[in-house]
Order: structure tokens, then sequence, then C-alpha cells
């Protein structure tokens, strides 16, 4: 179950965020290019930008969640006992859930007004409705990597996090050639 | 009940969720989501919930977080800041504590690329501490160069502190980009002051490497030339008035990627860790700022912050007595708090007093960040000691945070120094865009 939780989250990371985060920074070079080069900068470069950077966030939310970059504040770590940690991280995990599960609701029936009321970006009228269902869908799936870390959790008694292979590949990148 | 005492009850659950260890951004969100309820009624709450969280996610200025991360992860992972550093080391390596003065020179240079503490700290830690350790460089004097040198990430631009504090107090992001460029170059200037008394006290700290001709040298001036020239054209681009710090953010990230590719250092492997860490960094950034934008109304609404504000102008301590107590309050709570949660979390109280006093905005954001740093190089939790720690885990805790005081020392005298001459922040934004 936390398997197909994390491969979801691992591909809606790299291949939607990969291909959206690169496609932003060819927005923002066009459009630079072409004000400088050309004198003409990309017509509705803002609207892109706008809805590819909410877009970017949508995909990285859950990918977060699951490698733990969300930081918390460790007060008081050490003080509490395996029990009390194990029962804390339950509740913790189901009442983020559930906030989240709302907050993605929300979203989905913002947009839904957003398109009741035309809702659009100013130049090249992109609709609000399907920007606001992305950010919904990337808070939603947050909401479920909560709540099958919480029943993970609970059944096992401890939730492994998805291995952040980002930085162990970071790590054996190939080095330039040393001076020694 | 008034609202005040909502707001009061508010803060409370807010630490009572912090303790129970929810993460920063949810716990704010939580907090404020529910404080509007109370004050507001659902009616209203809940569709701020979902437009606020929508402003944020979709704020123009923010493009510049994730595109300044991808630039740094493909100027780390293409092993540009070894190449920085082969060169710092090749020019003042020769010297007594000079490779932990070159590490110091490359978290400059590498912070430039950056604009994270962390990612500096990870980056130069794997390529500088082996480097030490091998010439018996003391550990206290090796580790804490590397934490300390880290924190440069978060003062120069392009500092991701920097743009979230200039979003949450409407703030020119361009401006507390070049507020931080003198600042950054004295704060590096110090460092390796710092390396040198240390290494004058105790000569065995720091003992001298091996001199590099000056064909090495060159040879390794060359390869870092590259890296120098994404600085230049980016933060210079910004400065010149060539690009907006977003457009600076995507040319940089561009222009950085080529020249890795030219230098044949991206597999796709690498590629791939480079968009996972981008997306983890920019998930961090972005669920704080979520959460910072629900709880900052239900602050407002609470009236809090005016509270605050009037108690503190009660005491008649003038403006730098005010300003002193931000900045021990700042120390204490940097020390269990992570960097932007920090900055977000305090603003929403510190910007009112700020603004009552006629404190200069720019400045400030300058000194917030600096603060903030120290509190990260500060026990318990020190962030960046962490980083070391595990770059290095058989040097324990406490030989890391005996190396960092020295340095941090510094940070608080560029503190001084920024209190009593303002103008060392204020001059090159003034000078670029007026008053």
């Amino acid at each position: 179950m936390l398997a197909v939780v994390d491969r979801l989250t691992r591909a809606v990371a790299l291949w939607c965020g990969g291909v959206l985060i690169f496609v932003l920074m060819g927005i923002i070079v066009v459009d630079v290019t072409g004000r400088y080069v050309f004198n003409s900068p990309l017509y509705g470069s803002l609207d892109l930008s706008i809805t590819f950077l909410v877009l970017i966030v949508a995909s990285s939310i859950a990918y977060g969640g699951r490698t733990g970059a969300h930081v918390t504040a460790d007060i008081f770590k050490t003080l509490l006992g395996p029990r009390f940690e194990w029962l804390n991280g339950i509740f913790v995990k189901l009442f983020a859930a559930i906030i989240t599960a709302i907050w993605c609701w929300r979203l989905i029936v913002t947009g839904r007004t957003a398109a009741r009321l035309g809702e659009s970006t100013l130049l090249l009228n992109i609709p609000f409705e399907p920007i606001y269902f992305a950010l919904g869908i990337g808070i939603g799936l947050y909401s479920l990597v909560l709540f099958t870390e919480a029943f993970v959790l609970a059944r096992t008694g401890e939730v492994p996090l998805l291995s952040d292979e980002s930085r162990i590949v970071m790590e054996q990148s190939p080095p330039s050639e040393s001076r020694q | 009940m008034s609202n005040t005492t909502i707001g009061l009850i508010g803060v409370a659950g807010l630490f009572l969720l912090f303790v129970l260890r929810m993460p920063v951004g949810l716990s704010m969100l939580i907090t404020g989501l529910l404080g509007n309820i109370a004050i507001r009624g659902w009616q209203h709450a809940l569709p701020s919930l979902s437009s606020e969280t929508f402003a944020i996610a979709s704020f123009y200025q923010l493009s510049v977080i994730p595109m300044f991360v991808l630039m740094g992860n493909i100027a780390g992972a293409s092993g540009m800041g070894r190449d920085l550093y082969n060169a710092a080391y090749a020019w003042v390596g020769h010297i007594r504590g000079g490779l932990a003065s070159a590490t110091i020179i490359a978290c400059a240079c590498f912070a430039s690329l950056c604009g994270s503490s962390a990612a500096s700290a990870v980056t130069m830690g794997r390529v500088a501490l082996p480097e030490m350790r091998r010439y018996k460089y003391d550990d206290a004097l090796a580790t804490g160069t590397v934490a300390s040198g880290g924190t440069l990430g978060f003062t120069f631009p392009p500092s991701a502190g920097l743009v979230i504090y200039g979003i949450l107090t409407e703030q020119a992001i361009g401006r507390l980009f070049l507020a931080g460029v003198l600042p950054g170059i004295i704060l590096t200037l110090l460092f390796i002051a710092t390396v040198f008394i240390v290494t004058t006290i105790r000569r065995e700290a720091g003992p001298a490497g091996p001199r590099a001709t000056m064909t090495e040298r060159m040879a390794t001036l060359g390869r870092a030339s590259s890296i120098v020239l994404v600085v230049f054209v980016t933060i210079g681009g910004i400065y010149l008035g060539l690009f907006t710090p977003i457009e600076a953010s995507g040319f940089g990230a561009s222009f950085t990627l080529l020249v890795a590719l030219l230098r044949r250092k991206l597999s796709l492997p690498v590629m791939k860790a480079i968009v996972l860490q981008t997306m983890r960094t920019t998930a961090t950034v972005f669920l704080i700022l979520m959460g910072a934008y629900v709880f900052i109304p239900f602050m407002t609404l609470s009236e809090l912050p005016e509270i605050v504000v009037r108690f503190l102008l009660s005491f008649d301590l003038g403006t730098t007595g005010i300003l002193i107590i931000i900045i021990l309050t700042y120390l204490a709570l940097g020390t269990f708090m992570e960097d932007f949660s920090m900055l977000i979390l305090t603003l929403p109280v510190v910007l009112p007093v700020l603004k009552a006093l006629g404190v200069d905005l720019v400045w400030f954001g300058v000194v917030a960040v600096l603060i903030i740093q120290m509190g990260l190089l500060s026990p318990p939790v020190g962030i960046n000691v962490f980083i070391v720690k595990g770059i290095v885990p058989d040097v324990p805790m406490y030989t890391i945070f005996r190396g960092i005081w020295p340095f941090w020392y510094a940070m608080g005298l560029l503190i001084v120094l920024l209190l009593i001459f303002p103008q060392l922040a204020l001059f090159l934004p003034n000078t670029m865009f007026g008053r």
C-alpha cells in the first residue's frame, strides 16, 4: 500500500514536476531573449509562469511529505517515550490528513466557483478552474500520503520515509578533476 | 470571548502542535483555519483557506524559489562547488589555515549560486572536510568552518530567506538582494579573519597545505571561471537593471544547465536527482508559506500584533532597545526552529513593531537573515551542525559546536556593525534604485 503511494508521489514529482520546472525555465528564457534580441517579449509569459508555478507546487507537496521535507520544530523530541511517540505519530498524521482533505475539498469548490464566475488569467484567459483543481489534487495526494502513513504506523509500529534518492545520487555525482 | 483571547489560545495551540511534531506549515494552517472559524465563522474561514493558499501558490515573484533552487542543485551535482574549492585552495591553501579560508571563499561563491544555507554546507562540506582532515586540521576548526560558511548561502543573493522576507513585507526583492551583497562580503572577510585568529592562537589547528604552482592556479581558476560567469550574469544582471530577480533566476538556471551539459556532468540519474531535490525544497518552502498565508490573517484579526506593538512601545526603550529585544528573541527561537518557518512565523508580530518604529525594512531583512543563521548554528538544534555531523559522523557534536563559536561571534560583530552603520546594507540598493 505504502509502495503504491510512494511510486505515485515520486512519479508525480519527477515527471510532472520535472517537465514543468524546465518549461517554466524555458518560458523565462524565451521571454527575456525575445525582449532583448527581438524587442518582442513572450506574450502572456506572466500568465504561463503563474500557471506553471501552481502546477509545480501541486506536484511537489506529497513527495515532500513522503521524503520528510516538511519541517517540524523538534522541541521535546528526546523527552517522549516510544509508546507516546507511536500514539502521537498516529494522531498527528490522522489530524493532518483530515485537515488536508478539507483543504483539498475547498480548493475544488473554489475552482468550481471560479468557473461559474468565469475567472481566468489576464492576457491568455487561462481559466482558473483547472489550476485550482490541480492544486486540490496535489493537496489531496498529500492527504492520501498522510492517511496511508497513519494506517501503516498503526499496524506495524513504524513508517519508513521514502528514501531521498536525490541526496544519495547527489552525493555520488561524479566530481570534477581534483587538484591533488 | 474576545478576539485577543482567541488569538492567545491560537498561539498556545500553535506551540502545542509544534511540540506534537506536526509539520510547521500545517501547524500554521490548522491554527489559522480554526482561529478564523472562531472569529469569523465557517462561511468566511473555509473560502479563505482555498483562496489564500492559491494566492501564495500562484504568486509570480515566488517563481524565483524553484528556479534558484534548480540552479543551485545543477551547480552542486555537476561538481561546480568542487571547482570553486579547488581554485580557492590553489591560491590560499599554502598559508596557515588556508584550507579553511579556501572553504569560506568557495562557500561565498557557491552561495551566489544557490541561496540556501543547507545546500552550501552540504556541497562544500563534502568537498572540503575530507581535504582538511587529510592535512590534519583540527576537527573543531574544520567542521566549524563548513557549518558557518554555509550560512553565507542565506546572506548573499539569491538568498531564499530574503525572497520570502521580501514577499511577506512587500519589499522589492531586487533591493533586498543588493542589500545582502556588502554584508555578505564583510561576513566572508570576518570569517577569514576568524580562521586567521584561531590558527594564530593554535598553530596546529590549521597547518599549511602544499603550495600550488602558477600553472595549477591558473588551471583551477579557469575551471571555476564558468561559475563566476554564471554569478556575474545573474546577480550582475539584477544590479545593472538588465533582469528582474525572476528573469535572473530563470536565466541563471538555464545558463548553469548549459554549462553543466557542456562539461558533460549530467547523466540521467543525476538529472532525476536534481529534479527531485528541487521538488523537495519547493515543497518545504511552499507548505510553510501556504500555512503562513492562512495564519497571518488570523493574527491580524486577533489584534495580537497591535497589542505587542503597544506593549513594546510603552517601555520607552527607543528604537535600538526594541531592536535588541527582537534580535534576542530571534536568537532564542533560532535554537529550535528552522529558518524559513521562524522568519514567516515571527513577521506578523515583528513587522507592525518595525513599521511603528520607522525601521528601514530592507535593512532589517538583512539583519533578520543573519540572526536566523546565528540561531541555526546554536545548540541544541543547529541545522548546519547536523549536516556537518552527517558528513563526518565520527566527530562529536560538542566538537562541532566548539568550532562554531568563533564564527558565531563574527556574525554577532557584523550585526553590531549593521546596527551602527546601516549604510553597509543600504548603500548598494539606494545607489542602484534610489531611496
